[in-house]
């Protein structure tokens, strides 16, 4: 792994930590909407631009070198890619506090002149989730996630190789709302291997008892 | 829940199905052909020091000779001449064979004559430059051709803004077109024929080097005599070699892989030319 440090780490765990602690005992965003119930939702996502460079994973760029590469590949198509899509698990742990984890996956590829190059990425992370709102129809909600990353890159060519790089990411902080109560959908904007916009729809399973 | 399990999937198979391009690739080519072709090029331009120096030292002693009188009397005030003329920023001693150049109390570089003109057939004049173990060697082959090797020379490589001290080898042919050959090698007409060995070990990336992210990359141009590259000097365009082919070899020693980039120069009207760069196929006009 790289030896270089990390200040965008630091800093998106600082801003998590601090966002949560303020949401948390500011009275105006904690007004009473309780939902009694006991409810185990799945929500099932896509988002678009992963920010894989800032967690440090490197073989998500697209390299053209400047200067002499005898490793240099002719892309004769262009990249492309799914994008993130995540399966999400939550449970309420109190009234407005949610606890659950997720796992996201996506996968690039393209060809070259001397072959092809295909990427997978895979995440499993936990989960944090407070909810500034929370009303039966609409929520609005701060996520905070952290765990491991691994990716894998494949080289189809006359030299193939297969590379994995892992990493743990410490902190991905997301802002979103959803709309809905049994069925519902959902957008949130953020920072994470899920994406920087990403939305999708989820279920809520009510038929746990309190 | 069946049902409303089955939307879920459906909906998301729906999106991720939207496939997304994100590099256009029109008009690709690669980058390695011209990026060696520009370190020849850059190299070819910073490794005539030793050569200029020599031209130099050799129109310094003409200077001397031919303006001092006979007793000696005057020999200080045509030696400022001479430093003024040819190193107005430096100062020139000579001991025996030797010229020595110097920056105040340093020596910048000397130059062992052997005791003969540069311009006679066969003289041989070493270049010692500070901090350079080996000697850089000029050979009079007769017939305005020299014999250039240069063993580790540290080329000042000159960029935007700075310049990198990259360490070349070469043993060159360089033969001078008609008479007039001043103290500026890029500043005259020539055709230089040989071999130009260029080693580089810098900061490449996480992906693809050493575990210190360098990767070590040996390029050698092979300039044959039969194609020789062609300098002709506009005063606009003097570092311009206007015609010529030759090949250059790419050895990765980080990656263990080696490749080969053809160059062809064709001089054009109005003192232009137009280079093709050639790697793996892949042809690029320039």
């Amino acid at each position: 792994m790289s030896s270089r440090k990390h200040p965008m780490k630091f800093t998106a765990c600082f801003g998590i930590v601090s966002a949560l602690f303020l949401f948390s005992l500011s009275p105006s965003y904690c007004e009473a909407q309780e939902v009694p119930e006991k409810i185990l939702e799945i929500r099932a996502g896509w988002g678009s631009s992963p920010p894989y460079g800032m967690i440090e994973l490197h073989m998500y760029d697209t390299y053209y070198p400047d200067g002499v590469d005898l490793t240099e590949m002719l892309p004769i198509s262009d990249k492309y890619t799914i994008n993130p899509v995540s399966l999400e698990v939550a449970w309420p742990i109190s009234g407005r506090w949610d606890a659950g984890g997720r796992v996201v996956y996506n996968q690039t590829w393209q060809k070259f002149v001397e072959g092809s190059v295909a990427s997978y990425y895979f995440s499993a992370e936990a989960m944090i989730r407070y909810n500034i709102v929370k009303r039966e129809y609409f929520r609005l909600y701060a996520s905070a996630f952290c765990g491991p990353f691994v990716a894998t890159r494949v080289e189809r060519t006359d030299y193939p190789s297969r590379q994995t790089e892992a990493t743990f990411i410490p902190a991905e902080l997301y802002l979103g709302f959803s709309g809905g109560k049994r069925i519902f959908g959902f957008c949130e904007i953020g920072f994470g291997t899920g994406g920087t916009l990403r939305g999708g729809v989820g279920y809520r399973f009510n038929n746990v008892a309190p | 829940m069946k049902k409303h399990i089955v939307y879920i999937v459906m909906s998301l198979l729906s999106v991720t199905g939207c496939v997304e391009s994100e590099i256009d690739t029109e008009a690709l080519h690669y980058k390695t052909g011209a990026a060696a072709f520009t370190e020849v090029e850059n190299a070819l331009d910073a490794i005539f020091v030793p050569l200029d120096k020599s031209l130099a030292i050799e129109a310094f002693a003409d200077y001397l000779e031919n303006n001092r009188l006979a007793d000696g009397s005057n020999l200080l005030d045509v030696w400022l001449d001479a430093e003024d003329l040819y190193f107005p920023e430096n100062r020139v001693r000579n001991s025996g064979d030797r010229w020595f150049v110097l920056s105040g109390a340093d020596t910048l570089y000397s130059i062992d004559t052997g005791g003969k003109s540069l311009f006679t057939t066969g003289s041989l004049w070493r270049f010692f430059e500070d901090g350079i173990k080996d000697c850089q060697i000029v050979e009079n082959l007769g017939e305005s051709a020299f014999s250039y090797t240069l063993s580790g020379y540290l080329a000042r490589i000159d960029r935007e803004y700075y310049y990198n001290r990259q360490p070349i080898d070469a043993e060159l042919r360089i033969c001078f077109n008609g008479s007039g050959i001043g103290t500026a090698t890029l500043e005259s007409d020539f055709s230089l024929s040989g071999s130009l060995e260029i080693y580089n070990n810098t900061y490449y990336s996480y992906w693809g080097s050493n575990k210190d992210g360098y990767r070590e990359v040996r390029m050698t141009a092979n300039f044959p005599g039969s194609t020789p590259l062609i300098h002709k000097y506009y005063s606009n365009t003097f570092r311009i070699f206007s015609a010529g082919r030759y090949t250059i070899n790419i050895e990765d020693i980080t990656m263990d892989k080696t490749d080969q980039v053809n160059v062809s120069i064709v001089s054009l009207s109005s003192h232009t030319r137009e280079v093709t760069v050639t790697f793996r196929g892949d042809a690029v006009v320039f």
